[in-house]
This record gives structure tokens, C-alpha cells and sequence, in this order.
């Protein structure tokens, strides 16, 4: 289960899909492995940082929380995406308007 | 050839004055669009400035600063006031900073998520490609007959 997770879930984090959504499980799977292999350098975090800092599992559990905190950036696939969803978004004003409202100029005159 | 070079003088007579405007107009956009912007114009102000530069760009003329409401001494083709205190240099060479290390943080994000994800890959992979020796081994924890 944590392979599978860490397998699938770090490639998916590479090229930047779903990546907030995917950061998640692997925090999880970091944190409890933590906690089962590394459990001293938990419990000592504060009298003993170095053993939590050197711990197996900190540059994965860090990485994951700062994709999770500030997102993959401009280079993935998820910011690909939300620039297709806005550049729609504006091919599309009519959206915007309420039913039955003119869209194009000729018909508002035809309205009026 | 008369008529020829005074066409030619009157094209260029009208040519000039609008490029000198169009030169204007990106000084004043730029300095619109600077940093600096916050302090020279409010932000009540700014679209306004936006909107006269298209008002004026159409009509071939240059907005007065009684149309800007920005005094000379403010005026954004005037740029001695910039950068005159130490703070001023402070402040710019801060919102340089700001602006280049937004710069770089998709590109830090890039090379974190390849650098430590694809060494978590190759653990899972490794995991995945060898589960047997991934499986609980501790008599403890183990099911019977299992070790």
C-alpha cells in the first residue's frame, strides 16, 4: 500500500497532476512511517532536532507539505489545465449573462 | 517631384507627433505599471490613467495633467523624483528582490518536485519490485507459520 502510494503518488507529483490532492496520501504515508520506523526522533523533536531532521522520511514529508502548501507552480500539468479552464472561461462571456439577454450587438439592436 | 516631397513632409508632419505621443504614453504606462506606481498614483487613480491613455491614443492627444489630476511635479514624465532617499533605494531594491524571487518559485518547485519525488519513486518502485522483502518480518507482529 505504501509502495503502491509512493510509487504512483510521487509520479503524479512529478509531472503536476492533481497535485494538492496527491500530496495528501503521501504525507500521510510519510507521517506513519514516522512514527513506526522513527518514532524516537519524533518524541525527541524538540530535545534532539537533529534526529528528526535526519531522519529517512523529513526531505519527503517536507517536500510533500510544501507542494501541498504552495501548490506545483506554473510548470505542471494542473497549472496547464486551469489555463485552458480560464482561457474558456473568457472565449465564453455569454456565460455571464443573464437568459435570454442579447449577446452580440446586431441582436441587441434586433431587441431594441 | 514638388508635389511628391511635400506629401512626403506632410505625411511625416503627421507621422511625428503621434510617435512622439506613442513614446509618451509608454513612459506613462510604464510608470503606471512600475512599483513606484502605488505612491505616484492611487489606486482610484490608475484606471483612470488607463483609460485616458486609450481615450487619448484614438484621438491623437495627449492627456494635460488637469485631465490626470497629477500634479508636474508628480507627473510620471518626470522622473527626477525617483530613488531620491536612501529608503526610496531601500524600497526598490526590496520590490526587486520580491519580484525576482517570484520569479524563481515555479522553477524552485519544479526541480524539489523532480529532485526528492523521483527519489521516492525509485523507493516505492523498489518497495513494489521487491514486496517480499517489504512484508512484516518481526515474529511479533507476524501471522502463524508465516516465518
Amino acid at each position: 500500500m505504501a509502495g503502491a502510494t509512493e510509487t504512483f503518488g510521487s509520479l503524479l507529483l512529478i509531472i503536476g497532476l492533481a497535485s494538492r490532492l496527491t500530496a495528501i496520501p503521501i504525507t500521510v504515508v510519510m507521517a506513519v512511517a514516522y512514527l513506526t520506523a522513527d518514532l524516537e526522533a519524533v518524541t525527541g523533536i524538540f530535545s534532539d532536532p537533529d534526529k528528526f531532521v535526519k531522519a529517512d522520511p523529513f526531505p519527503f514529508l517536507i517536500s510533500a507539505l510544501i507542494v501541498l502548501v504552495f501548490g506545483p507552480g506554473k510548470f505542471s500539468i494542473d497549472a496547464l489545465i486551469k489555463w485552458g479552464l480560464d482561457a474558456s472561461r473568457r472565449d465564453l462571456p455569454e456565460r455571464s449573462l443573464p437568459f435570454g439577454a442579447p449577446v452580440t450587438p446586431t441582436e441587441a439592436k434586433a431587441q431594441h | 517631384m514638388e508635389q511628391l516631397s511635400l506629401a512626403g513632409s506632410a505625411i511625416v508632419n503627421r507621422i511625428i507627433p503621434v510617435l512622439h505621443y506613442s513614446a509618451c504614453v509608454r513612459l506613462l504606462i510604464t510608470y503606471t505599471g512600475s512599483c513606484f506606481s502605488r505612491r505616484r498614483f492611487s489606486s482610484s487613480r490608475r484606471p483612470m490613467v488607463r483609460a485616458l491613455h486609450f481615450v487619448c491614443k484614438d484621438s491623437g492627444v495627449a492627456p494635460t495633467n488637469d485631465q490626470t489630476g497629477i500634479l508636474y511635479q508628480e507627473s510620471a514624465f518626470d522622473p527626477s523624483p525617483i530613488m531620491k532617499t536612501p529608503v526610496d533605494l531601500f524600497r526598490r531594491g526590496y520590490e526587486l528582490l520580491v519580484s525576482g524571487a517570484n520569479l524563481l518559485q515555479s522553477p524552485f518547485l519544479l526541480l524539489l518536485r523532480i529532485y526528492f519525488f523521483w527519489q521516492l519513486f525509485q523507493t516505492g518502485r523498489g518497495k513494489l519490485a521487491h514486496i517480499e522483502k517489504s512484508l512484516i518480518t518481526s515474529p511479533a507482529l507476524a501471522f502463524p507459520g508465516q516465518l
